[in-house]
């Protein structure tokens, strides 16, 4: 389990991160969400023992990282911008790896090469971004690693790609109970992979749930009044639209306690739709100051 | 929790295997300026004297060794570090399973063991060339011992370039920094003597104080090591000198080390690409180069633009304050990558204030230097020289003239400064009680007691007389140059005749000016005649050139010239 507790990171006075708490349990994909700037990639970089905290915690398995070699050597990091030894190819930071990593899995890497089709001699800096990627991953993978962060892990790759990764990667998860924790803007891609979510703004977290409760506890609603019609009061409105008759609601709430609601309130017609994380995202961070803003330009 | 280990086999590998181009540049300099050398001597003759060949040998060896482990270790340093200078490779770096101490000591281990490989096949090339061409010499042990002091000497550069790389994150300040703290320190002292002399009256820059060389170790070191060789009959001795200051300087490269391995342990990764990455020293540099700003281009514009103002309070500060801002200011914009630094201010006004204080300091010379005389108590010995020519001992007589000469020139520094009449450069110097020197540079008028101090008769004989006792055969080539009224003819004359001559001229010493110097007076001392031979006297390892002016009142001389027909008049 990874457990950050009050983690304050500043930089020349600018506090990166403030208080933030989060935990990732066991055994669970769990997606970092959050704008740009809003600390994801420095919290990842304390998680992985990059970075040392002003203060807080950061443990794994309840011990600290920074400077823990045994925690170190059972974890992968896959950052958004990979860094690989001038000249290297795949092959020369394989034989890099094998050296530190003591579950490096050499078999795993020659089965790997029939899915990373391209040679592993070739210098990694002669290649597209995409490919980059991909040799991050093929290299990431052999280490049989307990915990896989992954930062913007699939940004560059092409459709087909991502879904192979996803599939090596969710693979690991269900066969050694991988812990993943992954920071993306691709917000429909991690719906479909993770089990808990964690939202952060101006370096705090803002919301952490399980996906599932977290889609149970907000709704969308498309409901027509008759005119003298009103919503019930005592639901708590997020965000409120309207298109000729219909008005769309955002309401904070499970879906059986907000249909009763809308029940007795006798509306000529309503539907309850579940949101998708990008909305939840949007609706969230909406609350914290950050909404997309009516500009006229 | 993990155990720590200070070795990582992955990262000495990668270090080996990464960066061979640059290990094989360092073996290939030191094959190519050391054994190559030697075999082209040896192949084309050069040397056949096997003596002279392990002189050069040595000489050349210990230099190459120092100079290209200068170079060397800066390049290794910037090398093996090079993942603290971007933020990627900071980042990779440090998500890898290494201790940071493991990986501190392992990029140090891997350049030392480049440096003793390399030393150790140059010196078997170097024995396998001797051995190509049959040199009779028995050289294991110094090549040995050469390998030591060269090991150390280029460790003691790897220590320092390891901690240099630790101060910044930057890959191109790392040679600044390092290039700084080589020579800085004499370079700064250069730059202080010179405003130093233009304030205060007397002050000597022609000696570079002891503790200056010691905190340059490039040019301490290069002058220090050098070798004595004997060469006798059966026994060959060939012994390295500077071995202590090369153990001091080893055991100031393992504290610069240390210093390094700690700074390295405990500093930002996120420093990457900053130029200074330790916290504390970011002051520090910003003053530094306020004061190198103050120094050099502070002096350039008073140089360029108030030259003709000799020791002028208002234009050195003016031209300093100037140099100052550039290098406060434009430090604190490198430091912080930003030119919104003005709000700094206050740092600078501080700043000025100390240059302020500084130059009203020295213009008034607060610390009374130009007054202030060792005690004769406390002197050893003490020199005056002028124009070369040395007036120097520890007896009391020659303290007292000393230290009278130095009272006068004191006492007379208004008139002396204004003076545009003869005058001359006087060194004094005193070696005190303890090693210290004090030393004092003049223009001035010699007085009268200093001329007739240097002109004793005794002082006069050693000036005219050779050392050493010589024979007739040891005279070769001797001449007579002097003019006859219409130019100045050179004629030989015979070896009994130089004799002869000499002699003469020792009969005249205390009678005449012949030894004699002027010392700048106007006393004019005419000379009419030059004697020269050159003598073959073995004590002096070959051969010894006389020079001698006769004047024309050394009249036993005059007198032996006539008799041989030469007779001087002077050109007109």
């Amino acid at each position: 389990m990874i457990e950050v507790k009050k983690l304050t990171k500043l930089f020349d006075g600018f506090a990166a991160l403030n208080e933030l708490d989060m935990t990732v349990p066991k055994g669970s994909v769990y997606g970092l969400v959050g704008p740009n700037g809003a600390g994801k990639s420095t919290v990842l970089r304390h998680i992985t023992g990059i970075y040392k905290q002003d203060s807080g915690s950061v443990l794994i398995d309840g011990q600290p990282v920074f400077e823990n070699n045994d925690l170190k050597s059972r974890m992968a990091f896959i950052p958004d911008d990979v860094y690989y030894f001038p000249q290297a190819g795949v092959r020369d930071m394989m034989k890099y790896y094998s050296e530190l990593y003591p579950r490096f899995d050499h078999h795993r890497y020659e089965k790997l090469s029939e899915v990373f089709s391209f040679s592993d001699k070739t210098p990694i800096r002669r290649m597209s971004k995409g490919m980059q990627k991909q040799a991050a991953f093929w290299l990431a993978m052999c280490l049989r690693p307990e915990y896989l962060i992954l930062d913007e892990p699939v940004d560059g790759l092409d459709p087909v790609m991502r879904r192979q990764v996803w599939s090596i990667i969710m693979g690991d998860v269900a066969e050694n109970g991988t812990t993943v924790l992954v920071s993306s803007h691709n917000l429909r891609e991690l719906e479909d992979v993770c089990d808990y979510v964690g939202i952060i703004h101006n370096g705090k977290t803002i919301l952490e749930r399980s996906l599932t409760e977290l889609q149970d506890n907000i709704v969308k609603v498309q409901i027509v009044y008759p005119d003298d019609g009103e919503l019930p009061k005592d639901l708590k409105v997020m965000n409120h639209s309207k298109s000729g008759k219909i008005s769309t609601y955002i309401i904070k709430g499970r879906a059986a306690d907000v249909s009763l609601l809308l029940e007795a309130s006798s509306p000529i017609f309503y539907d309850i739709v579940p949101l998708t994380l990008e909305e939840i995202f949007i609706y969230e961070l909406g609350g914290a100051d950050y909404n997309v803003k009516d500009i006229l330009l | 929790m993990s155990k720590t280990s200070f070795f990582s086999k992955a990262v000495f590998n990668r270090n080996l295997r990464g960066y061979w181009p640059l290990w094989a540049v360092y073996l290939g300099a030191l094959i190519l300026l050391i054994p190559v050398p030697l075999h082209s001597n040896l192949m084309y003759g050069y040397e056949p004297d096997a003596q002279l060949l392990i002189r050069n040998f040595f000489n050349n060896a210990l230099s190459v060794s120092l100079v290209a482990g200068a170079f060397f270790a800066i390049f290794a340093a910037m090398a093996v570090f090079s993942y603290m200078y971007t933020p990627r490779a900071a980042n990779m770096t440090g998500s890898l399973p290494i201790k940071r101490e493991a990986l501190f000591s392992t990029n140090f281990l891997s350049i030392l063991f480049v440096v003793v490989s390399a030393h150790i096949i140059t010196a078997a090339a170097t024995v396998l060339t001797i051995a190509l061409y049959n040199v009779n010499m028995i050289l294991v042990l110094p090549i040995v011992q050469w390998i030591v002091l060269g090991v150390l000497m280029t460790m003691f550069f790897v220590c320092l370039s390891c901690f240099c790389a630790t101060l910044t994150g930057s890959l191109l300040i790392l040679p600044c920094v390092y290039g700084i703290i080589n020579f800085s320190v004499i370079l700064i002292n250069s730059l202080l003597s010179y405003i130093f002399s233009d304030f205060l009256y007397g002050y000597a820059h022609y000696s570079i104080p002891e503790a200056v060389l010691w905190l340059t170790p490039s040019v301490n070191l290069i002058s220090t090591t050098t070798y004595t060789a004997k060469f006798a009959e059966g026994a060959n001795y060939i012994a390295f000198n500077g071995n202590l200051e090369v153990a001091i300087y080893t055991a100031v490269g393992i504290l610069f080390l240390i210093a390094g391995f700690f700074i390295h342990k405990y500093r930002r990764t996120e420093s990457a690409s900053d130029i200074i990455a330790v916290k504390p020293l970011k002051p520090v540099v910003k003053f530094f180069f306020a004061a190198v700003g103050s120094l050099t281009l502070g002096l350039l514009i008073n140089e360029l633009f108030f030259s003709y103002i000799t020791g002028s309070l208002a234009t050195h500060i003016v031209s300093m304050i100037i140099g100052g801002f550039v290098g406060y200011f434009g430090s604190e914009m490198l430091v912080t990558k930003s030119f919104k630094v003005w709000h700094k201010w206050k740092g600078f006004a501080a700043y000025s204030l100390v240059v302020i204080l500084f130059i009203a300091g020295l213009a008034f010379d607060i610390a009374g230097f130009e007054t202030s005389i060792p005690h004769k108590e406390s002197i050893v010995s003490a020199t005056v020289d002028i124009y070369g020519e040395k007036l120097l001992g520890n007896d009391p007589e020659t303290l007292d003239t000393v230290i009278d000469l130095h009272e006068y020139i004191i006492s007379n520094r208004d008139k002396e400064i204004d003076y545009d009449g003869h005058v001359a450069s006087v060194e004094i110097s005193y070696r005190l009680k303890g090693g210290a020197y004090v030393e004092r540079y003049y223009y001035c008028n010699i007085p009268k007691f200093i001329v007739d101090a240097y002109n004793t008769p005794e002082r006069c004989y050693e000036r005219v007389a050779m050392n050493n006792e010589f024979t007739i055969v040891d005279i070769e080539n001797a001449t007579i140059e002097y003019s006859d009224g219409y130019e100045w003819q050179i004629i030989p004359i015979t070896d009994e005749q130089f004799y002869a001559l000499y002699n003469c001229m020792i009969s005249d010493v205390g009678h005449s000016s012949l030894g004699v110097l002027s010392l700048g007076s106007n006393e004019y001392v005419q000379d009419a005649f030059v004697l020269t031979a050159d003598f073959k006297i073995n004590e002096f390892g070959g051969y010894y050139y006389f020079y001698q002016q006769i004047p024309i009142d050394a009249l036993n001389c005059i007198a032996y010239l006539d008799s041989l027909g030469i007779e001087y008049a002077p050109v007109y």
